[in-house]
C-alpha cells in the first residue's frame, strides 16, 4: 500500500472523484494521530476521535464529488476543521442532554430521532439484500450525489439512459422488499 | 391532482422550483396519502445513504492502520527524561566531590534543624529525625515484594492486614516482578542514586546512611496492590477468557514473611508468549486524587479505582480495552498518563460483549 503521505492534495481529490476509495483510508491514517490530539485536549476519548474522523472523512468524500468543489485550504487542515466542527457540534449536543431544563425538549426530539434511525436501520438492511450493481446505483445517485452519465462511466453501463432506466427498477425493487415485509405507514 | 415518481423524488433532491414547488407544497397539505408517500420515500433515501456510509465507515476500519506508530514520539519523551535525569546525576556528582564531607553534613544537619526548628545539637537534630521517620507514613509504594498467590480472597484489599506497609530499611528484595518504587534501599554505600534522592528531595542520606528526610510532609502516590491479568482476546478464546477471573494474584509480602524456595516469581514461571497476554496492573492511590491510568509495557497502573472493582482487559485488533463494572474503557498503550474515556461506539461494545 502506498504511504499516507506520498498523495498530493490534488491527486486525492482527482482519485476520490473517480471513486478510489483507499483514499478514505489514507486520509483516515495520515489526520489519526492529529485529531486523536485535538479531541482528547477536549474532553473525549480516542474512540470519540476516530469516529468523528470516520465522518469528517465522508463529509469530505461527498463534497468532493461535486464537480464546482474547490479546496481552498490544506486538505488535512480541512479535515481538521470539519472533525473539530463535528465535534463541538456534538459537545453542544451532550450538553443540552445534560442540561436539566432542557430535559423535557431534548427527550422527545432524541426518542423521534431514536425511531427515525430505528426506520433507517431496518430499511438499510433492505438495501443490503440488493444486488451489487442496484445497490451501487442507488448509492452513487442519492448519496454521492453523482448524475446518470457518471455513474454509467463509474459503473461501466452503456450510457445515462440505461442507468437510469435501472435505478427505477431497483428502487421499485427495494421499495416492494420493504412493503412486502411492512406497512408504509410503520416505518414513518 | 396526481404526481408522478419523478415529481416526488424531484422535491425530496430539493429539485422542484417556482409555481411546481408551491403546487406540490399545497398538495401535500391537503392530501394524506400523498404525505405518506414523501415521507416513505424519504426514509427509503435516507435509508440508502445510511448503508453508503456504513460502507465506507467499514472500509475505512477495515483497511487503515490498526494503530497508531507512536513509538517515535515516547523515545523522544523518554531521550528528553534521561537526558535530565542525567544532568541531576552529573551536577549532583560534581557538588559531592567538590564539597567536602564534613560540610555535607552539616548542611543536612542544618536543614533538621531548620524543619524542626529547634536547637538541638546535630546528633540530636538526626535523632529527632528519626524519632519522626519511624512515625511518618511511609508510602506502600515502598513496600518490598511479593508473592504469588492463587486465592484472590486472600488480596482482599479491605484488610489492612495484607497490606504489607515497609518501615525502616529491612527490605529485602528478589522478585523480578517488583515494581514498587523502592527509594529507600537498605545501601549504606553513597551511590549516584542516592545523590539524586537527596537532589529531587526523595529522601537523603547522610554519611553515616542515617535517613534525614527534609520532606516528609510531601505526601506520594500509595501503591495499594498488584496483580496480573489475562488479556481476553475476542475472536479467538474469549469466551473462555471472558469468564475467568483476574489469573493470578500477587500478594504484597509482609515483613516476616519469607519467599520459599518453590513459590518462584510469576515472571519467571511464565514463557515469554505467555507474558505477552498478562499484564500487570497496579492499583494505585494518588496523593492528588488523580483519576486515570498508565499502561506501557504490559504494565497498567491505575489511579483512583475501586481497589474492590473487578477488572478484565480485552484485546480487540491490537487495540486494548479495560472493563470496569460495566463499562469498558480505551487503554492507549502510551508511557504517559491517560484519562479514562468510556467506549461509546457501538460496533466495539457488540464485539466486546461478544454480540
Amino acid at each position: 500500500m502506498p504511504k499516507a503521505n506520498s498523495f498530493s492534495d490534488q491527486d486525492i481529490l482527482m482519485r476520490i472523484r473517480q471513486g478510489e476509495m483507499k483514499m478514505l483510508s489514507i486520509l483516515y491514517d495520515r489526520n489519526r494521530k492529529n485529531i486523536r490530539s485535538l479531541i482528547r485536549k477536549n474532553n473525549g476519548s480516542d474512540a470519540d476521535a476516530d469516529d468523528v474522523l470516520q465522518e469528517a472523512i465522508i463529509v469530505v468524500w461527498q463534497q468532493v464529488q461535486n464537480k464546482e468543489f474547490k479546496l481552498s485550504a490544506k486538505m488535512d487542515t480541512y479535515i481538521f476543521s470539519i472533525a473539530k466542527n463535528l465535534w463541538l457540534k456534538s459537545l453542544r449536543k451532550n450538553k443540552r442532554m445534560q442540561s436539566e431544563g432542557d430535559w423535557n425538549t431534548f427527550e422527545s426530539e432524541a426518542t423521534n430521532s431514536e425511531i427515525e434511525n430505528e426506520n433507517t436501520a431496518i430499511i438499510a438492511k433492505y438495501v443490503n439484500m440488493l444486488s451489487d450493481a442496484c445497490r451501487d446505483i442507488l448509492q452513487l445517485f442519492y448519496f454521492d450525489g453523482l448524475e446518470m452519465d457518471e455513474i454509467a462511466l463509474r459503473l461501466n453501463f452503456a450510457n445515462a439512459d440505461t442507468v437510469k432506466a435501472k435505478k427505477y427498477q431497483c428502487k421499485k425493487k427495494l421499495e416492494d422488499l420493504i412493503k412486502r415485509d411492512y406497512l408504509k405507514e410503520d416505518l414513518i | 391532482m396526481h404526481f408522478t415518481e419523478d415529481n416526488i423524488e424531484n422535491y425530496l433532491l430539493g429539485k422542484l422550483q417556482g409555481n411546481a414547488l408551491q403546487e406540490f407544497e399545497r398538495a401535500l397539505q391537503s392530501n394524506k396519502e400523498l404525505r405518506e408517500e414523501v415521507a416513505f420515500k424519504r426514509q427509503v433515501m435516507e435509508a440508502i445513504k445510511a448503508s453508503r456510509k456504513s460502507d465506507l465507515k467499514n472500509y475505512i476500519q477495515e483497511h487503515s492502520d490498526s494503530e497508531i506508530k507512536t513509538i517515535p514520539l515516547i523515545n523522544r519523551n523518554l531521550t528528553r527524561g534521561l537526558a535530565i535525569a542525567a544532568s541531576v546525576v552529573l551536577v549532583a556528582g560534581v557538588i559531592y566531590f567538590l564539597i567536602p564531607n564534613e560540610s555535607i553534613q552539616k548542611i543536612n544537619v542544618f536543614k533538621s534543624k531548620a524543619k524542626f526548628n529547634s536547637n538541638t545539637t546535630d546528633n540530636e537534630a538526626i535523632a529527632a529525625t528519626e524519632k519522626k521517620d519511624s512515625n511518618v507514613e511511609v508510602p506502600a509504594a515502598t513496600a518490598p515484594l511479593q508473592t504469588s498467590k492463587e486465592d484472590t480472597n486472600q488480596n482482599d484489599l479491605s484488610d489492612a492486614s495484607t497490606l504489607d506497609i515497609y518501615k525502616g530499611n529491612s527490605k529485602e528484595s528478589n522478585s523480578d516482578w517488583d515494581y514498587s518504587l523502592d527509594e529507600n534501599k537498605n545501601n549504606n554505600e553513597h551511590t549516584n542514586a542516592d545523590e539524586e534522592h537527596m537532589n529531587t528531595g526523595s529522601g537523603n542520606e547522610n554519611n553515616d546512611g542515617k535517613s534525614v528526610s527534609s520532606l516528609d510532609s510531601v505526601r506520594h502516590d500509595v501503591l495499594l496492590y498488584d496483580t496480573v491479568c489475562n488479556v481476553a482476546e475476542v475472536g479467538q478464546n474469549f469466551a473462555s477468557s471472558k469468564s475467568a477471573p483476574v489469573a493470578t494474584v500477587t500478594k504484597r509480602k509482609t515483613d516476616t514473611e519469607k519467599v520459599k524456595p518453590n513459590e518462584n516469581t510469576l515472571s519467571r514461571s511464565l514463557k515469554k508468549e505467555e507474558t505477552e497476554n498478562i499484564i500487570k496492573v497496579e492499583y494505585w492511590e494518588s496523593a492528588i486524587h488523580y483519576k486515570g491510568y498508565r499502561f506501557f509495557r504490559n504494565n497498567l497502573k491505575l489511579y483512583g479505582l475501586n481497589k474492590t472493582e473487578k477488572i478484565q482487559i480485552y484485546l480487540i485488533d491490537g487495540n486494548y480495552y479495560l472493563k470496569v463494572g460495566k463499562n469498558y474503557f480505551a487503554l492507549m498503550e502510551l508511557n504517559s498518563y491517560n484519562q479514562f474515556s468510556i467506549i461509546k461506539n457501538k460496533e466495539i461494545l457488540d464485539k466486546l460483549n461478544g454480540n
